[in-house]
Protein backbone atom coordinates (compact mmCIF):
# COMPACT_ATOMS: atom_id res chain seq x y z
CA UNK A 1 0.00 0.00 0.00
CA UNK A 2 2.54 2.48 1.13
CA UNK A 3 4.71 1.77 -2.02
CA UNK A 4 1.73 2.28 -3.94
CA UNK A 5 1.35 5.64 -2.69
CA UNK A 6 4.87 6.22 -3.48
CA UNK A 7 4.88 5.00 -6.44
CA UNK A 8 1.78 7.10 -7.60
CA UNK A 9 3.77 9.93 -5.76
CA UNK A 10 6.29 9.85 -8.00
CA UNK A 11 4.43 9.30 -11.09
CA UNK A 12 3.21 12.41 -10.21
CA UNK A 13 5.91 14.53 -9.88
CA UNK A 14 7.21 13.10 -12.85
CA UNK A 15 3.89 14.19 -14.48
CA UNK A 16 4.53 17.87 -13.14
CA UNK A 17 8.40 18.12 -14.04
CA UNK A 18 6.95 16.75 -18.06
CA UNK A 19 4.54 19.74 -17.81
CA UNK A 20 6.85 22.27 -16.29
CA UNK A 21 9.38 20.56 -19.19
CA UNK A 22 6.91 21.31 -22.02
CA UNK A 23 5.54 24.30 -20.77
CA UNK A 24 8.73 25.89 -20.70
CA UNK A 25 9.42 24.73 -24.44
CA UNK A 26 6.08 26.06 -25.82
CA UNK A 27 7.48 29.17 -24.15
CA UNK A 28 10.67 29.55 -25.99
CA UNK A 29 9.06 28.62 -29.29
CA UNK A 30 6.73 31.39 -28.72
CA UNK A 31 9.28 33.42 -27.68
CA UNK A 32 11.91 32.12 -30.70
CA UNK A 33 8.85 32.93 -32.88
CA UNK A 34 7.99 36.37 -31.32
CA UNK A 35 11.68 37.14 -31.69
CA UNK A 36 11.85 36.08 -35.50
CA UNK A 37 9.64 38.60 -36.20
CA UNK A 38 11.06 41.41 -34.81
CA UNK A 39 9.35 41.47 -31.30
CA UNK A 40 10.63 41.33 -27.91
CA UNK A 41 6.92 39.33 -26.52
CA UNK A 42 6.59 37.60 -23.43
CA UNK A 43 4.47 35.66 -22.01
CA UNK A 44 3.13 35.93 -18.65
CA UNK A 45 1.82 33.62 -16.44
CA UNK A 46 -1.15 34.30 -13.42
CA UNK A 47 -1.59 31.20 -11.22
CA UNK A 48 -5.04 30.56 -9.73
CA UNK A 49 -4.49 28.71 -6.64
CA UNK A 50 -5.74 29.21 -3.24
CA UNK A 51 -8.71 31.12 -4.14
CA UNK A 52 -5.86 33.78 -5.18
CA UNK A 53 -4.48 34.67 -8.45
CA UNK A 54 -0.88 34.68 -8.50
CA UNK A 55 0.42 37.77 -8.52
CA UNK A 56 -2.89 39.74 -8.08
CA UNK A 57 -1.00 42.57 -9.74
CA UNK A 58 0.74 42.53 -12.93
CA UNK A 59 2.68 44.86 -14.81
CA UNK A 60 3.27 43.55 -18.46
CA UNK A 61 4.07 45.19 -21.68
CA UNK A 62 2.46 45.98 -24.96
CA UNK A 63 1.95 42.63 -26.97
CA UNK A 64 2.66 40.69 -24.00
CA UNK A 65 0.71 37.28 -23.59
CA UNK A 66 -1.16 37.00 -20.20
CA UNK A 67 -2.32 33.22 -19.51
CA UNK A 68 -4.06 32.20 -16.18
CA UNK A 69 -3.66 28.70 -15.65
CA UNK A 70 -5.97 27.78 -13.00
CA UNK A 71 -4.35 24.66 -10.38
CA UNK A 72 -6.81 25.53 -7.14
CA UNK A 73 -9.46 22.79 -7.01
CA UNK A 74 -13.05 24.93 -8.57
CA UNK A 75 -13.58 26.31 -11.34
CA UNK A 76 -12.71 30.13 -12.08
CA UNK A 77 -13.08 32.59 -14.34
CA UNK A 78 -11.27 36.12 -14.88
CA UNK A 79 -14.13 38.74 -16.01
CA UNK A 80 -13.25 42.51 -16.55
CA UNK A 81 -14.33 44.92 -13.12
CA UNK A 82 -16.65 46.69 -15.70
CA UNK A 83 -17.79 43.92 -17.26
CA UNK A 84 -16.58 44.49 -20.86
CA UNK A 85 -15.59 41.10 -21.23
CA UNK A 86 -15.12 37.48 -19.49
CA UNK A 87 -13.01 34.63 -20.09
CA UNK A 88 -15.98 32.00 -19.33
CA UNK A 89 -14.67 28.73 -17.02
CA UNK A 90 -11.76 27.84 -16.92
CA UNK A 91 -11.72 24.46 -15.37
CA UNK A 92 -9.60 22.82 -12.99
CA UNK A 93 -5.94 22.53 -15.08
CA UNK A 94 -7.09 24.73 -17.57
CA UNK A 95 -6.03 27.75 -18.80
CA UNK A 96 -7.03 31.09 -20.66
CA UNK A 97 -5.01 32.95 -22.97
CA UNK A 98 -5.40 37.28 -23.46
CA UNK A 99 -3.06 39.75 -25.21
CA UNK A 100 -3.97 43.14 -23.24
CA UNK A 101 -4.06 46.50 -25.26
CA UNK A 102 -4.77 48.42 -22.01
CA UNK A 103 -4.39 47.98 -18.05
CA UNK A 104 -7.59 46.40 -16.48
CA UNK A 105 -8.96 45.70 -13.26
CA UNK A 106 -10.35 41.85 -13.40
CA UNK A 107 -12.21 39.57 -10.42
CA UNK A 108 -13.88 35.84 -10.71
CA UNK A 109 -17.65 36.42 -11.35
CA UNK A 110 -18.00 33.36 -9.74
CA UNK A 111 -16.18 34.00 -6.14
CA UNK A 112 -16.50 37.59 -6.63
CA UNK A 113 -14.02 38.00 -3.73
CA UNK A 114 -11.04 37.24 -5.83
CA UNK A 115 -9.32 39.72 -7.47
CA UNK A 116 -6.54 41.01 -9.82
CA UNK A 117 -5.14 43.47 -12.25
CA UNK A 118 -2.91 43.65 -15.39
CA UNK A 119 -0.85 47.15 -16.01
CA UNK A 120 -0.10 47.22 -19.23
CA UNK A 121 2.60 49.79 -20.27
CA UNK A 122 4.73 50.74 -23.64
CA UNK A 123 7.42 49.45 -24.10
CA UNK B 1 -36.68 32.48 16.14
CA UNK B 2 -37.24 28.65 17.30
CA UNK B 3 -35.64 27.69 14.32
CA UNK B 4 -32.87 30.20 14.87
CA UNK B 5 -32.08 28.84 18.46
CA UNK B 6 -32.01 25.41 17.21
CA UNK B 7 -29.53 25.88 14.64
CA UNK B 8 -27.27 27.88 16.58
CA UNK B 9 -28.25 24.85 18.81
CA UNK B 10 -26.90 22.32 16.02
CA UNK B 11 -23.83 24.90 15.52
CA UNK B 12 -22.87 25.02 18.63
CA UNK B 13 -23.20 21.71 19.30
CA UNK B 14 -21.02 20.50 16.32
CA UNK B 15 -18.38 22.59 17.43
CA UNK B 16 -18.74 21.61 21.03
CA UNK B 17 -18.27 18.06 19.60
CA UNK B 18 -14.95 19.26 17.97
CA UNK B 19 -13.53 20.86 20.27
CA UNK B 20 -14.20 18.28 22.68
CA UNK B 21 -12.87 15.22 20.34
CA UNK B 22 -9.96 17.43 19.35
CA UNK B 23 -9.52 17.64 23.13
CA UNK B 24 -9.64 14.51 23.64
CA UNK B 25 -7.59 13.87 21.24
CA UNK B 26 -4.57 16.14 22.15
CA UNK B 27 -4.87 14.09 25.94
CA UNK B 28 -4.77 11.22 24.99
CA UNK B 29 -2.64 11.58 22.08
CA UNK B 30 -4.28 9.41 19.92
CA UNK B 31 -6.20 10.67 16.37
CA UNK B 32 -9.75 10.67 17.35
CA UNK B 33 -10.94 10.87 13.87
CA UNK B 34 -9.21 7.98 11.39
CA UNK B 35 -8.88 8.70 7.48
CA UNK B 36 -11.97 6.88 6.83
CA UNK B 37 -14.32 8.71 9.13
CA UNK B 38 -12.46 11.68 8.61
CA UNK B 39 -13.68 11.47 4.50
CA UNK B 40 -17.30 10.51 5.33
CA UNK B 41 -16.92 14.11 7.52
CA UNK B 42 -15.92 15.80 4.55
CA UNK B 43 -17.77 14.07 1.75
CA UNK B 44 -21.19 14.63 3.93
CA UNK B 45 -20.35 18.42 4.91
CA UNK B 46 -19.77 19.08 1.03
CA UNK B 47 -22.90 17.31 0.03
CA UNK B 48 -25.35 19.01 2.60
CA UNK B 49 -24.40 21.91 1.41
CA UNK B 50 -24.70 20.93 -2.43
CA UNK B 51 -28.67 19.67 -1.02
CA UNK B 52 -29.31 23.20 0.38
CA UNK B 53 -28.09 24.89 -2.86
CA UNK B 54 -30.63 22.38 -4.75
CA UNK B 55 -33.60 23.60 -2.38
CA UNK B 56 -32.76 27.18 -2.66
CA UNK B 57 -32.84 27.01 -6.45
CA UNK B 58 -36.37 24.90 -6.32
CA UNK B 59 -37.56 27.51 -3.51
CA UNK B 60 -36.81 31.28 -4.73
CA UNK B 61 -36.53 33.35 -7.15
CA UNK B 62 -34.09 35.79 -5.78
CA UNK B 63 -31.57 36.10 -7.95
CA UNK B 64 -28.66 36.77 -4.83
CA UNK B 65 -29.85 33.47 -3.40
CA UNK B 66 -29.81 31.95 -6.35
CA UNK B 67 -26.27 32.76 -7.93
CA UNK B 68 -24.69 31.89 -4.78
CA UNK B 69 -26.13 28.40 -4.69
CA UNK B 70 -25.56 27.45 -8.02
CA UNK B 71 -22.13 27.97 -6.78
CA UNK B 72 -22.27 25.98 -3.89
CA UNK B 73 -23.68 23.20 -5.77
CA UNK B 74 -20.24 23.24 -8.24
CA UNK B 75 -18.15 23.79 -6.27
CA UNK B 76 -18.83 21.47 -3.67
CA UNK B 77 -19.40 18.95 -6.04
CA UNK B 78 -16.35 19.56 -7.33
CA UNK B 79 -14.99 18.97 -4.05
CA UNK B 80 -16.21 15.99 -3.63
CA UNK B 81 -15.12 14.59 -6.74
CA UNK B 82 -11.79 14.97 -5.33
CA UNK B 83 -12.60 13.62 -2.09
CA UNK B 84 -13.96 10.77 -3.94
CA UNK B 85 -11.13 9.81 -6.26
CA UNK B 86 -8.56 10.66 -3.30
CA UNK B 87 -10.38 8.06 -0.97
CA UNK B 88 -10.67 5.65 -3.93
CA UNK B 89 -6.76 5.93 -4.89
CA UNK B 90 -5.86 5.45 -1.22
CA UNK B 91 -7.95 2.58 -0.80
CA UNK B 92 -9.98 4.13 1.94
CA UNK B 93 -13.54 3.82 2.91
CA UNK B 94 -15.65 6.80 4.14
CA UNK B 95 -16.83 5.70 7.54
CA UNK B 96 -19.68 7.09 9.11
CA UNK B 97 -19.03 8.51 12.69
CA UNK B 98 -20.28 10.55 15.29
CA UNK B 99 -19.79 13.81 13.84
CA UNK B 100 -21.30 12.40 10.15
CA UNK B 101 -24.12 11.60 12.27
CA UNK B 102 -24.22 14.87 13.70
CA UNK B 103 -23.97 17.30 10.43
CA UNK B 104 -26.99 14.54 9.14
CA UNK B 105 -29.00 15.61 12.17
CA UNK B 106 -28.21 19.52 11.44
CA UNK B 107 -29.35 18.62 7.69
CA UNK B 108 -32.78 16.92 8.60
CA UNK B 109 -34.13 19.88 11.44
CA UNK B 110 -32.72 22.93 8.92
CA UNK B 111 -34.56 21.73 5.63
CA UNK B 112 -37.87 20.75 7.58
CA UNK B 113 -37.42 24.52 8.44
CA UNK B 114 -36.40 25.55 5.17
CA UNK B 115 -39.34 23.07 3.40
CA UNK B 116 -41.98 25.36 5.36
CA UNK B 117 -40.87 29.15 4.19
CA UNK B 118 -41.92 30.69 1.17
CA UNK B 119 -40.40 34.00 -1.12
CA UNK B 120 -38.16 36.36 0.87
CA UNK B 121 -38.36 34.63 4.28
CA UNK B 122 -36.87 31.70 2.69
CA UNK B 123 -34.12 32.95 0.57
CA UNK B 124 -33.67 35.27 4.23
CA UNK B 125 -33.34 31.60 5.77
CA UNK B 126 -31.14 30.07 2.80
CA UNK B 127 -28.36 32.84 3.52
CA UNK B 128 -28.30 32.80 6.89
CA UNK B 129 -28.02 29.11 7.20
CA UNK B 130 -25.70 29.10 4.73
CA UNK B 131 -23.59 31.46 6.61
CA UNK B 132 -24.03 29.65 10.25
CA UNK B 133 -22.78 26.52 7.66
CA UNK B 134 -19.82 27.47 6.60
CA UNK B 135 -18.63 29.23 10.05
CA UNK B 136 -19.01 25.59 11.74
CA UNK B 137 -17.92 23.74 8.91
CA UNK B 138 -14.89 26.05 8.53
CA UNK B 139 -14.61 25.98 12.52
CA UNK B 140 -14.79 21.49 12.05
CA UNK B 141 -12.08 21.80 8.94
CA UNK B 142 -9.57 24.07 10.79
CA UNK B 143 -9.78 22.33 14.51
CA UNK B 144 -10.63 18.69 13.94
CA UNK B 145 -9.89 17.85 10.46
CA UNK B 146 -7.13 18.77 9.42
CA UNK B 147 -5.10 18.46 12.88
CA UNK B 148 -6.21 15.13 12.92
CA UNK B 149 -5.78 13.41 9.51
CA UNK B 150 -2.74 11.47 8.86
CA UNK B 151 -2.57 10.55 5.30
CA UNK B 152 -0.65 13.76 3.65
CA UNK B 153 -2.77 13.86 0.28
CA UNK B 154 -5.91 13.80 2.23
CA UNK B 155 -4.72 17.05 4.81
CA UNK B 156 -3.19 18.57 1.69
CA UNK B 157 -7.13 18.46 -0.06
CA UNK B 158 -8.51 19.44 3.38
CA UNK B 159 -5.70 22.55 3.67
CA UNK B 160 -6.70 23.44 -0.15
CA UNK B 161 -10.42 23.51 0.88
CA UNK B 162 -10.00 25.49 3.79
CA UNK B 163 -9.39 29.21 1.41
CA UNK B 164 -12.71 28.50 -0.18
CA UNK B 165 -14.48 27.71 2.28
CA UNK B 166 -13.68 31.12 3.67
CA UNK B 167 -14.33 32.73 0.26
CA UNK B 168 -17.49 31.22 0.80
CA UNK B 169 -18.40 32.67 3.97
CA UNK B 170 -17.75 36.18 2.62
CA UNK B 171 -19.68 35.56 -0.64
CA UNK B 172 -22.37 34.61 1.43
CA UNK B 173 -22.32 37.74 4.14
CA UNK B 174 -22.03 39.88 1.10
CA UNK B 175 -25.31 37.62 -0.03
CA UNK B 176 -27.15 38.43 3.58
CA UNK B 177 -26.46 42.15 3.38
CA UNK B 178 -28.36 42.24 0.00
CA UNK B 179 -30.98 39.98 1.60
CA UNK B 180 -33.26 41.65 4.02
CU1 LIG C 1 -13.42 31.77 -8.81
Amino acid sequence: MKKRILTVAALSILGIAIAMISCNSNKSNNNAQQKSSGSTSKVDTVIISGMQFQPAQLTVSTGDTVIWINKDIVTHNVTDSLNAWTSGNIDIGNSWKSAPQKSFNYFCSIHPTMKGSVTVVNK
Amino acid sequence: MKALKSLTGWASGLMACAVMLSSTASAQNTPQLTDPEIASVAVTANQIDVNYGKIALRKTKNAEARQFAQTMINDHQNIIKQAVALAKKLGVTPKTNAVTQSLLKGEKEETAKLNKLKGEAFAKAYIDNEVAYHEAVINSVKTLLIPETQNAELKDLLVKVSPLLDHHLEMAKMAQAKIK
